[in-house]
């Protein structure tokens, strides 16, 4: 049976605390809303969808495609303050099934690669490799 | 490198040439000459007025592909390393040119980094030259150090000289990690003999993407290897402890101290909780075993062999 519209209503109200509060030592908002849903086209243009075609609503889960307007100023996955403001985006999938709203289950999936690289941190080093893993991919790499 | 490169820093049996080379003073005084020369054209030009040119890629000891020896490389293969890898130019029209990298590309084989790698190394080793023989920038070589072009004439010079103005002995290594191509070049006198002071010279360059003749080479979080990867090694393997012979009685060394081995804990960020509760993601680091190792990395991963590699033309 479909989520209650009015379930998905309460889930569009709470889950941007979600994203605040769970970066609360990290990121600070730099607007007011902070937190809007959208897919984030690289090339700004008029919405393509709306509201309702962006959030998905299936028997047991709500997605939401988020951008979060943020300054870092704590720490953030390991990376000191640098006080840049970027957007950090994500999706978020509420399963509200439980009649406690405190206990409906979160799972995000948020673009930490991309948040990297807009505060200056690069991912293309070499990667570090347990000694397994590096002979297996010696092994691969020098098959012939 | 001639090798997989699985340390941070590297050595290794090019960097020990071009230093075999620049122990040679009328070598050195060459070098920084046809170094400066090679401004006009910015680093560009016909083969054999480069960088690469002035290596001592030709040398004997480095290895050759028929029988596979060393580096299993030609001169000109090793050549062609330098010039398309690590400058990013291109010899199509039958000279050499640097090739402006499009934006947000890489620079030969650099990953993600758009610069002029050739000029920052020339300058680093001019720069680095000239504090060896206390000139100033642009300054000439010391008087009684003659420039020669030729190797075995620079030697027999070098033989039947003793000059007494200043010659530090220059080091290079290499860090390859990223982000940015740099040159350091540091130094510390000792006393005012000639030979009283040491300069360094650290390459730091971005990682590696693939390329004809490079691979995006992984490190390794064990500084020991069970087995050598390769079963026909270049040379001796590495040593834990280092041997006796190469640790206070060589002329030169590289050791690399630290934990043996670690094991990655690696930590989603996309499990479930409730609101306000998200995990952040991590990749940690544990030593298996807390006691400190020294090593001696082999020379074709980077590190040294005593002796020293010589130039052999």
């Amino acid at each position: 049976m479909p989520i209650d519209p009015g379930v998905v209503e309460k889930v569009l109200e709470r889950f941007s605390n979600d994203i605040t509060e769970s970066f609360a030592d990290a990121l600070s908002p730099a607007s007011d809303p902070a937190v809007t849903i959208g897919l984030n086209e690289i090339v700004p243009s008029e919405p393509v969808l709306t509201q309702a075609e962006l959030v998905a609503v299936s028997d047991a889960l709500v997605a939401i495609p988020w951008s979060y307007n943020c300054i870092h100023t704590g720490v953030f996955v390991g990376i000191p303050a640098t006080y840049i403001t970027f957007e950090l985006r994500g999706t978020t999938f509420v399963d509200p099934r439980d009649s406690n709203p405190h206990q409906w289950t979160y799972y995000r999936y948020v673009d930490f690669i991309g948040a990297l690289h807009q505060i200056g941190v690069q991912t293309s080093v070499r990667p570090a490799l347990t000694d397994e893993q590096y002979l297996n991919w010696f092994k691969e790499t020098h098959a012939s | 490198m001639p090798g997989t490169m699985p340390y941070v820093l590297d050595k290794g049996p090019y960097f020990s040439v071009v230093e075999s080379r620049l122990d040679n003073l009328p070598t050195r005084a060459q070098a920084l000459l046809d170094l400066r020369a090679m401004a006009a054209a910015n680093g560009q030009g016909p083969p054999g007025t480069m960088v690469a040119d002035i290596c001592g890629f030709d040398s004997k000891n480095l290895g050759s592909p028929n029988p596979p020896t060393g580096d299993h490389r030609t001169p000109a293969a090793r050549k062609r390393h330098l010039n398309e890898d690590w400058f990013g130019m291109s010899d199509a029209s039958g000279v050499w040119r640097k090739q402006p990298p499009p934006l947000n590309a890489s620079t030969g084989c650099w990953a993600n980094y758009a610069g002029d790698a050739e000029a920052i190394l020339r300058e680093g080793m001019i720069r680095a030259i000239e504090v060896s023989f206390d000139i100033p920038t642009g300054g000439p070589p010391p008087a009684d150090v003659h420039a020669i072009p030729q190797w075995n004439q620079a030697v027999a010079w070098q033989a039947n000289h003793s000059p007494t103005s200043r010659h530090w002995p220059i080091d290079v290594t290499w860090i390859c990690q990223g982000p940015f191509f740099q040159c350091w070049v540091t130094w510390r006198r000792l006393n005012d003999s000639p030979t009283g002071g040491h300069v360094n010279v650290l390459i730091t360059t971005p990682a590696t993407e693939p390329s004809p003749m490079t691979a995006p080479y992984p490190i390794t979080a064990r500084i020991t290897r069970p087995i050598p990867p390769d079963t026909t090694p270049p040379g001796p393997d590495y040593h834990c402890p280092p041997v006796a012979t190469a640790a206070h009685t060589g002329d030169r060394g590289i050791w690399v101290i630290g934990h043996e081995n670690y094991r990655q804990i690696p930590m989603p960020s996309t499990g479930g909780t409730n609101s306000g509760g998200m995990n952040m993601p991590s990749l940690g680091w544990v030593p298996l075993d807390t006691a400190v190792v020294v090593v001696e990395p082999a020379e074709w991963e980077g590190g040294v062999v005593p002796p020293g590699r010589a130039y052999q033309p």
